[in-house]
């Protein structure tokens, strides 16, 4: 035995899960990209106070006459139909972009954990009834009903206290993306959480007395968090991108600086000012493709059997 | 459980949530108070009699409990109601638009399958080669490029800087193409078939591509290739109808989300499709062509789900049905 | 005689079966049929049988890991099975349980001083006590206190169990279940764990509800035996008895069984057939009739009881008697 100790303490210490899993993720050029155009995104979401050359709500090119100007040493990318410099508004719209895909994402993973975690902890009925109900979500038409809600919302908050919260509209979008996107995780959660159940260092810690609430949050959840991190990285991209349609249908947030919000105002334009919608929508395609990239990244590092 | 048992017990679920989402729907739309008085209350001349006498003749008065049930009673009936804004009965017009919709997600869809097929097999027969790794990285950003955005792009490189094909509607207003109504037909349809076309083909390129790696890596079909079978039965015959199965479980989905947006798709090409038509209804408030066009939707997506749940159990035996 | 520590009486784990989208009740597995058990202090009883005869599960109902249907567990003269949490959690500084595979036992996300400690920080210990006790506890296992910032995959097999043991003994308990510690680790470890389990016992006067199929394993460090079948003991005795002269047939058949290097133990009894019966739909009579070359018809119709042949030597067989008679003929004509 004495042996033995030696030659562990001699040998370099194994690395630890998540370093296992970098290890195996840094080596997956796809993910790689992917990480890099999200740190892009957040690094730009960031800055963009501090380098963009105008201010999201400036109109003063419409005022010198030089709306729709085709890109320039001035306007780098050109200026839309409202004369707005399309560059700041690019870099400031990754804040809204963001803001959106991590809001949601916290509310439905909230929602989703807490759903799935208590079908797959307390199993039984409680499990049949709770995953009838996301599967209700996942089937439904989420879209088009959210693109109601949000229309609807807009006229039953009209002369109540709510009408003077601020981006109220975005609000609603990013709340009600969080309300319709949970189902994913809830059923991964739901399936983490029936495994690790049962697992044996579960009921070793019950064994020795852990109270219920240390067993789920210390024992179950740190070891069901790599396969809800890669939904929630999907599911980022996937609030992003809805949010853009929603405001390209023209139910977004008027007030808002985004990439949806952008497509909509220029789209009439596109003809004659391609320039003003190709840039919000190039920006947006990146954060997608980063955000896909990185959750495909993040699966194979997680689980290097899956690996092709 | 028997096969029987479990298509009856997913039509029930199924009818279960196409009556959730009318309840929901309606209690969505009632929040809003009477929609009547919200449309008619900015124009002018319009006094408290006529908003009454309006909101009677769309059976709106009454409370409503009265009303969902009438309304319920009706649409079993598929009697919709009149739209407000078109004063047309709903029920014609979801036929009409919803054939446009059809008409571009259905080819978007068969042929997508077709030519995702075609690259899965170039892709999996070589993989790990230049070709495989092309199609996985062309499938995955074409996974990512958003569909409408797509469309935006084929819009300005077709319509307005080559200026060959049409850029909205499904039919030309004045002259139709070549004289024909037919041809005219077709010819609106490439641009908004090859977006989805586009978009289909990339994601089920994704999943068929890894399913048939998967495939032909399994013990039958070495055994296939050791009783001498040529490589092209080996691959269609035995490797691709294994592989099928997961991409069969996926269409309904697929459709689903097609459907799901297709407001965003054909408010880019100015398609009269259903996506367009729910679009103009909620920017109205057409009340009855909102639940109309919400409750077809629906069903749609439901059946697509519940024929992809049947073909599933009916195709691979070893599903355990639960 | 002193009082046992643990008395498990006519306990039952049933597991309803539900089928069909209803959910009806289609029957019950009766993994564990009205079992009585003693255990003494300083005491290791040893708990044998096939895969799937219960006895896991056995060892999980005593510990109330898995919620017994019905019978009796008595913990230092307390009622297990009424107690209320706080009582409960109480009783579980005195009980533990070591767990079959190391790998599955341990939470991977936690550090090995973390993994021993939790037991200290939930019954309320300081983070002084804590830590003493997780470097007391490694040293006692053999490990040092050097490891207590490594993770469970930076041991190897024989380590994380002495890990797992570990954890086991935290807060000094009186009672530990080894679920078959060792049938997962490598031969050449089997032996160091066992000797630090038996070193553990003297020094810390543990008793052990040792669960295990290895036969050699059980001679070596059981004081008594519980041989278990479908659910039910089928025969409990003084290891030296057991081993000396079993007398149910299935016991027997075990032995037989059991690789010897010894000639005198390949025994003139066959080699068990069949499969074991499903726990769902039990034999009539005797549950080993079907299997027994010996079974009669008062087998099949008729369970037999748990009897007294000797002391402390219970048999649920009707003609262990007879066996009981044979065995001195027996032991001359082998020997």
């Amino acid at each position: 035995m004495a042996i033995e100790t030696a030659t562990l303490n001699a040998v370099q210490r194994a690395p630890g899960v998540w370093r296992q899993s970098w290890y195996r993720f840094r080596r997956n050029r796809a993910g790689m990209l992917g990480l890099g155009l999200v740190t892009l995104v957040v690094v730009v979401a960031l800055i963009a106070p501090f380098v963009a050359p105008f201010e999201p709500t400036d109109q003063s090119a419409m005022l010198r006459g030089a709306a729709r100007r085709p890109p320039d040493a001035i306007h780098w990318l050109g200026t839309d139909r409202n004369g707005y410099d399309v560059f700041s508004r690019l870099l400031y719209g990754a804040r809204t972009a963001l803001l959106v895909g991590l809001g949601a994402m916290t509310i439905a993973s909230l929602i989703g954990v807490i759903i799935g975690g208590i079908a797959g902890y307390a199993g039984g009925m409680t499990d049949e009834l709770l995953m009838r109900f996301a599967e209700f979500f996942m089937v439904i038409p989420v879209f088009i009903v959210i693109l109601a809600v949000v229309r609807l919302f807009g006229i039953v908050v009209v002369g109540t206290w709510m009408e003077d919260i601020p981006n109220l509209n975005l609000l609603t979008i990013i709340v009600l993306l969080g309300c319709f996107e949970w189902p994913p995780i809830a059923r991964m959660a739901r399936a983490e959480f029936l495994r690790l159940r049962n697992a044996e260092f579960v009921e070793a810690a019950v064994c020795i007395g852990t109270p219920r609430r240390d067993i789920l949050v210390r024992h179950i959840l740190p070891n069901a968090l790599p396969s809800l991190i890669v939904l929630v990285a999907l599911g980022i991209g996937g609030a992003i991108l809805a949010e853009t349609m929603v405001s390209f249908l023209g139910f977004g947030d008027p007030k808002a600086v985004s990439w949806g919000q952008s497509l909509y105002f220029n789209y009439e334009a596109l003809k004659v000012a391609p320039w003003a919608v190709l840039a919000p929508g190039g920006a947006l395609f990146c954060t997608v493709l980063g955000f896909n990239l990185l959750a495909d990244g993040l699966t194979d590092a997680f689980n290097p059997r899956l690996r092709q | 459980m028997g096969t029987a048992r479990y298509i009856t017990r997913r039509l029930i679920f199924a009818v279960c949530l196409i009556w959730g989402v009318s309840v929901i729907l309606f209690a969505m739309i009632n929040a809003i108070g009477n929609p009547i008085e919200i449309l008619l209350a900015e124009r002018p001349g319009i006094t408290d009699e006529i908003i009454e006498s309006v909101t009677k003749y769309y059976g709106l008065d009454g409370s409503v409990t009265d009303r969902y049930f009438t309304w319920l009673w009706a649409i079993v009936r598929l009697d919709f109601g009149t739209s407000i804004i078109y004063n047309l009965p709903v029920s014609e017009m979801l036929v009409i638009y919803g054939m446009e919709t059809l008409k571009i997600q259905i080819p978007g869809i068969v042929i997508a399958l077709f030519v995702s097929v075609m690259i899965s097999v170039l892709a999996a027969t070589r993989q790990y080669s230049k070709v495989d790794f092309g199609v996985i990285a062309g499938a995955m950003v074409g996974h990512s490029l958003p569909g409408f955005l797509l469309g935006i792009i084929l819009i300005l490189i077709f319509s307005y800087w080559l200026g060959i094909l049409p850029s909205y509607g499904a039919y030309s207003t004045r002259n139709p193409v070549m004289g024909s109504e037919v041809i005219d037909g077709l010819w609106h349809m490439v641009l908004p078939v090859s977006m989805l076309v586009f978009f289909n083909t990339a994601t089920l390129t994704l999943l068929l591509r890894s399913s048939l790696v998967d495939v032909l890596r399994q013990d039958f079909i070495t055994a296939a290739r050791a009783s001498g079978l040529p490589e092209r039965r080996v691959v269609f015959g035995h490797a691709l109808r294994n592989a099928f199965i997961p991409v069969l479980t996926y269409l309904g989905i697929l459709f689903g989300l097609m459907l799901g947006t297709a407001p965003v798709t054909e408010t880019v090409f100015t398609w009269p499709g259903l996506g367009a038509l729910y679009i103009m209804a909620i920017q109205q408030l057409d009340y009855p062509l909102i639940m109309g066009a919400t409750m077809i939707i629906t069903v749609m997506l439901v059946t697509a789900t519940l024929l992809t749940d049947i073909a599933y159990v009916v195709i691979d035996p070893r599903i355990r049905l639960g | 005689m002193t009082a046992p520590l643990l008395e498990v009486e006519d306990l039952d784990v049933h597991f309803p079966v539900f089928r069909g989208p209803l959910r009806r009740r289609a029957g019950t597995v009766r993994a564990v049929d009205g079992v009585s058990l003693r255990v003494m202090p300083g005491e290791t009883l040893a708990l044998v049988g096939e895969s799937g005869c219960g006895k896991s599960t056995l060892g999980r109902a005593v510990l109330r890991l898995q919620e017994p249907s019905g019978g009796q567990v008595r913990f230092e003269g307390q009622d297990l099975l009424h107690l209320g949490k706080r009582d409960l959690k109480a009783a579980r500084r005195r009980m533990r349980m070591v767990f079959q595979d190391p790998h599955a036992s341990l939470n991977p996300r936690l550090r090995a001083a973390e993994i021993i400690g939790e037991a200290f920080t939930i019954h309320g210990c300081t983070r002084a006590e804590r830590d003493a006790g997780v470097a007391e506890l490694l040293t006692l296992v053999g490990l040092g206190p050097d490891f207590a910032q490594r993770f469970p995959h930076e041991f190897s097999g024989g380590q994380r169990q002495r890990l797992g043991i570990a954890r086991a003994l935290a807060l000094h308990p009186s009672f530990v279940v080894c679920d078959e510690p060792v049938s997962a680790l490598d031969v050449s470890v089997q032996a160091q764990i066992v000797n630090l389990l038996m070193e553990l016992q003297e020094r810390l006067g543990l008793s052990y509800l040792f669960i295990s199929h290895d036969l050699h394993l059980v001679e070596f460090i059981a004081d008594r035996v519980a041989v278990m079948y479908l659910g039910r003991i089928v025969e409990t005795a003084p290891a030296a008895a057991l081993f000396a002269g079993p007398l149910h047939p299935y016991t027997r058949a075990l032995l037989a069984a059991s690789p010897s290097i010894d000639p005198d133990r390949r025994a003139a009894d066959a080699v068990i057939e069949g499969e074991l019966p499903s726990p769902l739909n039990p034999p009539s009579g005797c549950a080993f009739h079907p299997r027994c070359p010996h079974a009669t018809d008062q087998c099949r119709a008729e369970m037999p009881p748990l009897a007294a042949l000797a002391t402390g030597h219970d048999v649920r067989c009707w003609h262990a008697a007879d066996w009981m008679a044979a065995a001195p003929a027996r032991a001359e004509a082998l020997g």
